[in-house]
C-alpha cells in the first residue's frame, strides 16, 4: 500500500516532465507517450529495488526510443542513429509542441537547430533536473561528452536566443 | 542568460503542453498484465527447452510440428518423418512386377500354354460316346499358397492406397507376400 502511494507521487510528478524532455527530443508525441508509459510501467514493476527512479525511467526511456529508432532505421550505431533519426527542423518541433511553441516559440526554434543528442542532454538536465553524471549515465556516454554536448548546446541556445530578443522584427 | 535562466525559460514553456492524461492506477494495472504475460513467456520457453533437450512428448508443439497435427491428426508417431514418395511409388512397382511373375508362373494361366497343350497331346479319334462317361466341367485349381499370395497382395495394396499408412503394418504385410509370392512358385512349379 505505502508502495502504491510513494509511486502514485512520483508518478504525478515524474510523468508530465517525462513526457515533455521526450517531446523535446523526439519532436514525436506519439512516441514520447509511449515511451513514458513504458518507462513508467516497468518502474513499477521495479518499484522498491531503484535508487534512483528518475534517473532510471530516463534511461529506460531513451532506451526505448533508441529501440525504436533501430528499428526503423534499421542501424546498429545507437548514437548515429539517435542523432539520424531525430535531426528536426522547427516545423516539425512546433508542430508536436505546439503549446510550448505558442508559449514561447524563439525557444523552440533554438531548440530545433540542436542535433538530438544535445537536445537530450538539455532535455535530461533541464526538464528532468538531472545531474550531469545521470545524464550521461542514461545516454550511454561519458562524462566529458555529455559536458561537451551541454557547452555546446547552450552556447548555440544563448546565442540564437539572444539574436533573436536582440532582432527589431 | 545564464544555464539556471535558460532551464527555467524551457520549464515554462514546457509547461503549457499537456502530458497524455493517463492515471497511475492504470499503469500499475498494465504493469502488473505485462508481468503476466512475461512470466507465462518465460515458463513457455522453459518448457520448449525442457522439450529441446529431452525430447519428450510434452513439450509444446513446434509450428512446424502443428502443421503436421493439423495434416495428419490421428497419424501414430512411427509414420514421422513421413516416408519420401519415391519410395511409395517403388513399392507399388515391386508389387506389380511380383504380382506379374506370379501370374507368369501360374499353370495355364500363360497365352502359349493352351496351344502347347493342344500341340502336345496327340490328336485322338473321340470315343464312342456310349462308353465315355459324360464328363463334369473341369474347374483349374489353384495351389493354396498362391490364393494367399493373392489375399497378402491384396492388403499390401489396401495398406498402401489408404489415407493413413502403418509403415510397420505394411512391412509386415510385404514380407508375407513375400513368402507367400516364393511358396505359390514352389507349388506351381512342377
Amino acid at each position: 500500500m505505502a508502495d502504491d502511494q510513494n509511486f502514485d507521487a512520483f508518478y504525478r510528478t515524474t510523468m508530465p516532465t517525462l513526457f515533455r524532455a521526450l517531446l523535446v527530443v523526439t519532436a514525436d508525441r506519439e512516441l514520447a507517450t509511449d515511451a513514458t508509459s513504458e518507462a513508467l510501467t516497468r518502474a513499477w514493476q521495479q518499484w522498491g529495488t531503484l535508487r534512483n527512479p528518475r534517473a532510471w525511467v530516463w534511461q529506460v526511456a531513451t532506451n526505448y526510443v533508441k529501440a525504436w529508432a533501430r528499428r526503423i532505421g534499421n542501424r546498429e550505431v545507437l548514437t548515429d542513429v539517435f542523432d539520424e533519426r531525430f535531426e528536426v527542423t522547427a516545423e516539425v518541433l512546433t508542430t508536436a509542441a505546439p503549446a510550448a511553441a505558442e508559449a514561447d516559440m524563439d525557444l523552440l526554434k533554438a531548440l530545433a537547430d540542436l542535433p538530438a543528442q544535445q537536445r537530450a542532454v538539455v532535455a535530461g538536465r533541464y526538464v528532468l533536473s538531472l545531474r550531469p553524471r545521470e545524464v550521461a549515465h542514461a545516454l550511454g556516454i561519458d562524462r566529458r561528452t555529455e559536458s561537451e554536448h551541454h557547452r555546446r548546446a547552450a552556447k548555440t541556445l544563448r546565442e540564437r536566443l539572444v539574436g533573436w530578443e536582440g532582432d527589431p522584427r | 542568460m545564464n544555464d539556471r535562466q535558460l532551464g527555467e525559460r524551457l520549464r515554462q514553456a514546457l509547461e503549457a503542453e499537456r502530458p497524455p492524461a493517463v492515471p497511475a492506477a492504470e499503469v500499475r494495472q498494465r504493469a502488473g498484465a505485462q508481468q503476466q504475460r512475461r512470466e507465462l513467456e518465460e515458463i513457455r520457453r522453459h518448457f520448449a527447452e525442457v522439450g529441446r533437450r529431452t525430447g519428450s512428448a510434452f513439450a509444446p508443439a513446434t509450428p512446424e510440428e502443428d502443421r503436421w497435427a493439423v495434416a495428419q491428426p490421428f497419424t501414430s508417431p512411427l509414420d514421422r518423418p513421413r516416408r519420401p514418395p519415391w519410395q511409395w511409388a517403388a513399392a507399388v512397382v515391386l508389387v506389380f512386377l511380383l504380382g506379374a511373375g506370379f501370374g507368369a508362373l501360374l499353370p495355364g494361366a500363360g497365352p502359349n500354354d493352351r496351344p502347347a497343350a493342344s500341340a502336345a497331346s496327340p490328336p485322338t479319334t473321340p470315343a464312342p460316346a456310349t462308353t465315355q462317361a459324360p464328363q463334369a466341367p473341369t474347374v483349374p485349381t489353384v495351389p493354396e499358397p498362391c490364393l494367399e499370395t493373392a489375399r497378402t497382395g491384396d492388403q499390401v495394396i489396401a495398406l498402401l492406397t489408404r489415407a493413413k499408412r502403418n509403415p510397420s503394418l505394411l512391412s509386415e504385410a510385404l514380407q508375407e507376400y513375400s513368402l507367400a509370392s516364393q511358396a505359390c512358385r514352389k507349388a506351381a512349379s512342377p
